[in-house]
């Protein structure tokens, strides 16, 4: 599909995302601890964005309830491993299948029932409430206190005395996500999500097998976000229901993705890298005497930008030339 | 089960059930004129009940005193929102119009954990721990007084919308805006009343429940999904729906409550939620 475009040319379109890479690989070698705290954040949320654009970007469905996906990651390689002694990193596929199964019910649900955006939205934030409450009040699950990860002190069992481990695993994560949805973005799938979102009655009435890709869509969503919740229950080693499973982090990875322009392949990168290192920098700074106030700031962003800045960053980014965007997703919003 | 018991909850159930009505009302009328999906709504009312405590705490005003200057504070922060902020991104479609309230969302509450700080407050009123009993049932005075209130403002919101000038053209730009601006309705200054009108009423419920609640800043979004809940209930866009709606979820929260705990009963609704949407998209009492 390439073939079109002589190789000098390829290599300069992607030329910005591999300095990206390259300067996200040496970063924590001149960084303190505390940054590289705040890089592995940004980059989980990178992840986490870069997995929802490919319901709410791509697809078009606007999911309210990918905390599910999360805590349904983070839980399942908990408890396998709190009570199997299964290492998270087989527990991070048996997590992953559950959030997959879970998103295509919700896929099959939406489609059975030819809901429209707007139900679509209210049954996925029902469903993340349902969720939430179930977790805090089942003992079973930690309830409201959590669960707490016993250290076995291996790589085996996805844990590492250095936060560079860390740092280069959801690195990892990120770029193969990126990588991913660049991919879709040429594949047959996702021209397929891009016809769902943009016509769905269109795209059924010219063979598009509209239940089967938004499924699909929602699988590889899932999936990711359920690694991304594993990740973080190993980083923090700790699970409880507020961070795991909580409205608040959805909103976040909404916002972020938003911010950078939803439904591009850059924005949901864009996004968090600019936005979590801004959060925590005020966080650390002022979180002792002005607590919230790095959300007060997202919202007040992300109000900005959609007021002034429809498209995202990246939108206004390929307004002004700086960045080559494919045209299809440029004009997207 | 004693047969007082049922009695209270439902009655109880009830008596919220009118608060969510207003609540639902409000929102429903923000979604009619617009197409925005306000998932701020609760936070606004929020704003409203921390406002009412700090009016009491600076000067000693008790909040129930406050509910008209905050309605028409309200009403102007709402039109002015409309025309600001709201307005100019209705045209990119509904979902861009609910990320923008969740922006609010983040904005506002997290405005009040600024300014208030995070600790549970409850503020007193004139009326606060007085109880009223009707035969077995033991209620208390602030549900009463704010759910009668909440009646009565449901009623004059009914009336107001089926019955006078502006709410006729409410109505008609709920229905057809292009239609509605061909008849020389100012579209407009219509929806900026009317959102005005939704955010003002929300100032004026918050006053007057106040009493009902122990507020914290991040409550507003539960009270949102309350309000949406009772606004897919009886109908998105449904006005009488809205008033039946807040009815029946207040009384399936008392009952679920009362025959399988907290955690339940506060599921309740969302599953609840879940089936109308599947099963009878329009609303309980839309055609099917």
């Amino acid at each position: 599909m390439e073939a079109a475009n002589p190789p000098a040319r390829d290599i300069r379109r992607h030329l910005p995302g591999l300095l990206l890479l390259l300067a996200a690989v040496v970063a924590p070698w001149f960084m303190s601890g505390n940054w590289i705290n705040i890089l592995i954040l940004s980059l989980l949320f990178v992840f986490l964005c870069v997995a929802w654009n490919i319901v709410g970007g791509l697809t078009g469905e606007f999911c309210i309830g990918h905390s599910l996906f999360l805590a349904a990651g983070a839980y399942t390689s908990t408890l396998l491993y709190i009570h199997l002694g299964v290492s998270p990193w087989i527990g991070m596929f048996a997590g992953g299948a559950i959030a997959a199964a879970i998103g295509m019910f919700i896929a099959w649900l939406s489609f059975r029932y030819a809901l429209p955006h707007l139900s679509f939205a209210l049954v996925t934030i029902a469903l993340a409430m349902l969720g939430y409450l179930a977790i805090s009040s089942i003992d079973f699950l930690g309830a409201s206190r959590g669960l707490t990860l016993p250290v076995r002190g291996s790589a085996w069992y996805y844990h590492f005395r250095s936060d560079l481990a860390f740092y280069y695993i959801i690195l990892a994560h990120a770029v193969a996500a990126v990588l991913l949805t660049m991919w879709l973005y040429r594949s047959k799938a996702g021209l397929y999500f891009r016809t769902i979102r943009d016509n769905e009655r269109a795209a059924l009435a010219i063979g598009v097998p509209s239940l089967r890709y938004k499924m699909l869509a929602m699988a590889i969503s899932a999936f990711m976000t359920a690694l991304a919740g594993v990740f973080y229950a190993q980083f923090l080693l700790y699970v409880e229901p507020k961070t795991f499973a909580g409205l608040t982090i959805v909103i976040e990875i909404i916002l972020f993705t938003v911010v950078g322009g939803t439904g591009t392949v850059w924005g949901p990168v864009l996004g968090p890298l600019l936005l979590v290192p801004l959060g925590e920098v005020l966080r650390a700074e002022l979180g002792g005497t002005a607590p919230g106030l790095h959300l007060f700031v997202y919202g007040l962003l992300l109000i900005a930008v959609i007021r002034f800045m429809p498209g995202g960053l990246m939108a206004a980014l390929s307004k002004l030339g700086a960045l080559r965007v494919r045209p299809s997703s440029a004009k997207e919003a | 089960m004693p047969i007082d018991v049922l009695l209270q909850a439902t009655t109880q159930g009830l008596l919220m059930g009118s608060i969510y009505a207003l609540v639902a009302l409000s929102l429903t009328l923000i979604f009619a004129v617009g197409g925005l999906l306000n998932f701020a709504h609760g936070d606004f009312m929020v704003l409203a009940m921390y406002a009412a405590f700090a009016v009491l705490a600076a000067v000693g005003v008790d909040p129930y005193l406050l509910a008209v200057p905050l309605f028409g504070l309200f009403f102007l922060v709402g039109t002015g929102l409309f025309r600001g902020l709201v307005r100019p991104v209705l045209s990119e479609g509904l979902l861009v119009g609910a990320q923008l309230t969740l922006g609010m969302v983040f904005v506002l509450q997290n405005a009040m954990l600024l300014i208030f700080g995070g600790d549970h407050l409850s503020v007193p009123t004139v009326l606060s721990n007085r109880n009223v009993a009707f035969g077995t049932v033991i209620l208390p005075l602030p549900l009463l007084v704010a759910s009668a209130v909440a009646a009565i403002l449901s009623i004059f919101l009914y009336v107001l919308l089926m019955r006078t000038d502006f709410g006729r053209q409410v109505r008609a730009v709920t229905q057809n805006r292009d239609a509605a601006a061909l008849m020389g309705i100012p579209i407009v200054r219509v929806q900026a009343k009317a959102f005005g009108l939704g955010i003002g009423l929300l100032g004026l419920t918050g006053a007057f429940l106040v009493a009902q609640f122990t507020l914290t800043p991040s409550m507003g979004l539960d009270l949102t999904l309350l309000a949406l809940i009772v606004m897919v209930f009886g109908g998105i866009g449904n006005f009488l729906g809205c008033l039946g709606g807040g009815l029946i979820i207040g009384v399936i929260e008392g009952l679920g409550t009362l025959f399988f705990g907290g955690t339940v009963g506060a599921m309740a609704p969302y599953v609840a939620l879940v089936l109308v949407l599947l099963l009878r998209p329009h609303g309980l009492f839309g055609e099917h």
